[in-house]
């Protein structure tokens, strides 16, 4: 079984996580699969009524078109008329048949589908799958890259998707009065915040069987349930239009697993934390020492000079060893940046696209509280980069809700795009919102420190971002057009082999 | 102020000899100890009039010392000085009876009025 995506953490080794690039230009298998509906098993049932009114329409034909020898013409006729009648009465009842077998089969589909103990969703994709099978045949084959960058296309499809019918227990999990509440367009109940229907559109272009993501659905009552959908996908495009989707309500386990991650980033912080206090109190011990020596040897030599006949030798000496108590508290300066730049981050190969991930599914709440619709996008040659997860984590959770931040006086669509992109030596982090916009004179100002635009804010976040950044021997930039939208730029050098 | 006899115990030698240096200017006399032992050692035949002690110190550490010298030496004034102001070591100290609880880098000014007010008691 291969799985296009999934945000399932439990699956979340990178190689689970990378989203497999179909872009070798090939269309999907169903693209030229053969039909599957319910009657190809009943092919042989037309087959055989074909033959026989074929047959029977050969016979009676040649019958008539035979000069009936003398006066028996009537009588050939009659004969002929009758095989007619007879061939047809032949395919009426086979017709029959087919049509009972048929009406069965639906009717047990239909029980099974109604008294399933788990939430099932009739779904129609034709719209989307023409449009995937559209796009492929133009020539564009990274549907994932495509749908980042045009986000407005990937709306219009989702309106597309007709929801044909749900069963009892998707009423009940949903708590809606019946099926017609769910019955009509995907985006419906699909919010505008959900990061998977792309990752649909991809599955399909790259001819997967079986589909599984995390999304989430808004229930009748406006309150939003976390779901895991999965589907077999068709082998032909005519199966586009009755997908069964089975969804299973996830609201809980992912509400816990939100707790985990957060304790688990607030421990490795609070962890730092007091890495950085135990420093800081042994830094204050190493400088004041020599502080409290400097102070001392400088009062003594006032005090050498001030006597009635002032003891030039021991001022003198006093002095001396203000300046080398001087030197000292410089040398411990001096060294604990030296430790500082070395030991607490913790570098290693780093799989930006893993860290994206994460961070985005630590501020996904918080997105989903902004109204934002996440788009995510990575190279699938990415290099590793040499860093310390932790901070670089904290850089991209910074600019993603920033970002969000921006968005939060614009109308909706809020569009926040994270791509990472394999550029030469490097690899590019683009963060771009479609908030407001920062001034030009602003722009130079937002990364200095204690600028802040938003009450409550310190203003440290960008400040800190960059510095962190360039620890790493890379830039963090930012470009933006006022009522356009801002894009913050971070680059970092990939690891060498 | 009444010269006298100071002990210094502090296992930092820049600061032993700045303090040295400073009280001689004043006109005491001054004992340099790098750790409490040598300290108790010595003052236990030829007792100070004051002692000014750290707290971090390799062995035995200034409250300890402190209150080895409540026991053995009782009215002996106490000075506590210590790179490391934490609130926990300033109410220990005091508790146990120091004079006073200094931070470094400290003034000065207050060395020398916790010391008048040291040898003032004593005599």
């Amino acid at each position: 079984m291969k799985q296009a995506f999934s945000l399932w953490p439990s699956q979340q080794s990178p190689e689970a996580l990378r989203v497999p690039r179909n872009v070798n230009g090939k269309l999907p298998p169903w693209a030229s699969g053969m039909p599957t509906t319910a009657l190809r098993g009943s092919r042989h049932y037309f087959q055989a009524a074909a033959l026989v009114l074929a047959a029977a329409f050969a016979g009676g034909t040649s019958i008539l078109a035979l000069p009936g020898p003398g006066g028996a013409g009537a009588s050939w006729r009659w004969l002929a008329l009758a095989l007619a009648g007879l061939a047809l009465l032949a395919v009426f009842m086979l017709v029959l048949r087919l049509l009972d077998r048929l009406q069965r089969g639906e009717a047990r589909a239909y029980a099974i589908f109604e008294r399933a103990g788990v939430s099932l969703w009739e779904e129609d994709w034709t719209a989307a799958s023409q449009a995937v099978l559209a796009l492929k045949q133009q020539g564009i084959h990274d549907i994932q890259a495509h749908f980042t960058a045009h986000p407005e296309q990937a709306r219009t499809l989702r309106r597309k998707v007709i929801i044909r019918n749900v069963n009892a227990f998707t009423v009940q999990m949903m708590g809606a009065r019946g099926p017609e509440d769910f019955i009509g367009p995907l985006d419906r109940i699909l919010p505008d915040t959900d990061q998977t229907f792309v990752q649909w559109l991809v599955a399909l272009a790259n001819g997967e069987s079986v589909f599984r993501s995390e999304a989430h659905i808004t229930r009748p009552d406006g309150s939003v349930i976390d779901t895991i959908f999965m589907a077999e996908l068709p082998k032909s495009l005519d199966g586009f239009a009755h997908i069964v989707v089975t969804a299973i309500d996830i609201t809980d386990y992912k509400a816990a697993h939100a707790r985990l991650v957060a304790a688990e980033t607030e421990l490795a912080r609070a962890s730092r934390v007091i890495t950085v206090g135990t420093l800081t109190a042994s830094l204050a011990h190493e400088v004041n020492s020599p502080l409290a020596a400097i102070v001392v040897n400088a009062e003594a030599c006032l005090r050498w000079m001030h006597r009635p006949i002032p003891d030039l030798a021991e001022a003198e000496a006093a002095i001396a060893r203000v300046v080398n108590d001087a030197t000292r508290a410089r040398d411990v300066v001096a060294r604990t940046r030296a430790f500082l730049s070395n030991t607490p981050r913790q570098h290693r190969h780093l799989d930006l696209t893993e860290a994206a991930r994460d961070a985005i599914m630590i501020v996904e709440r918080e997105l989903r509280g902004h109204g934002v619709s996440m788009h995510f996008d990575a190279d699938s040659d990415l290099p590793k980069v040499v860093a310390d997860q932790i901070q670089i984590q904290q850089v991209l959770v910074n600019l993603l809700l920033n970002g969000a931040h921006a968005m939060a006086e614009t109308p909706a669509p809020r569009d926040l795009t994270l791509t990472l992109r394999h550029v030469g030596q490097d690899v590019q982090v683009a963060v771009r919102d479609r908030g407001v916009g920062i001034a030009p004179e602003q722009l130079a100002r937002i990364f200095q420190p204690f600028h802040s635009t938003r009450a409550g804010g310190m203003g440290m976040g960008l400040a800190i971002c960059r510095n962190c950044v360039e620890a790493h021997g890379g830039r963090l930039w930012a470009e933006s057009t006022l009522g356009e939208g801002s894009t913050f730029h971070v680059t970092l050098p990939a690891a060498g082999l | 102020m009444v010269p006298g006899i100071i002990a210094v115990v502090d296992d930092d030698e820049a600061i032993r000899v700045a303090l040295r240096s400073l009280l001689r200017s004043m006109g005491h006399e001054v004992r340099l100890f790098a750790d409490a032992f040598s300290f108790l050692a010595e003052a236990t035949l030829r007792p100070p009039d004051c002692v000014l002690t750290d707290i971090q110190m390799p062995g035995m550490n200034g409250l300890d010392l402190q209150r080895e010298i409540r026991r053995t030496m009782p009215g002996l004034p106490v000075i506590v000085i210590t790179a490391f102001p934490e609130e926990a070591i300033r109410r220990q100290a005091m508790a146990d009876g120091a004079l006073c609880f200094l931070s470094k880098p400290f003034e000065t000014a207050a060395i020398l009025h916790w010391l008048a007010e040291a040898l003032g008691e004593r005599k």
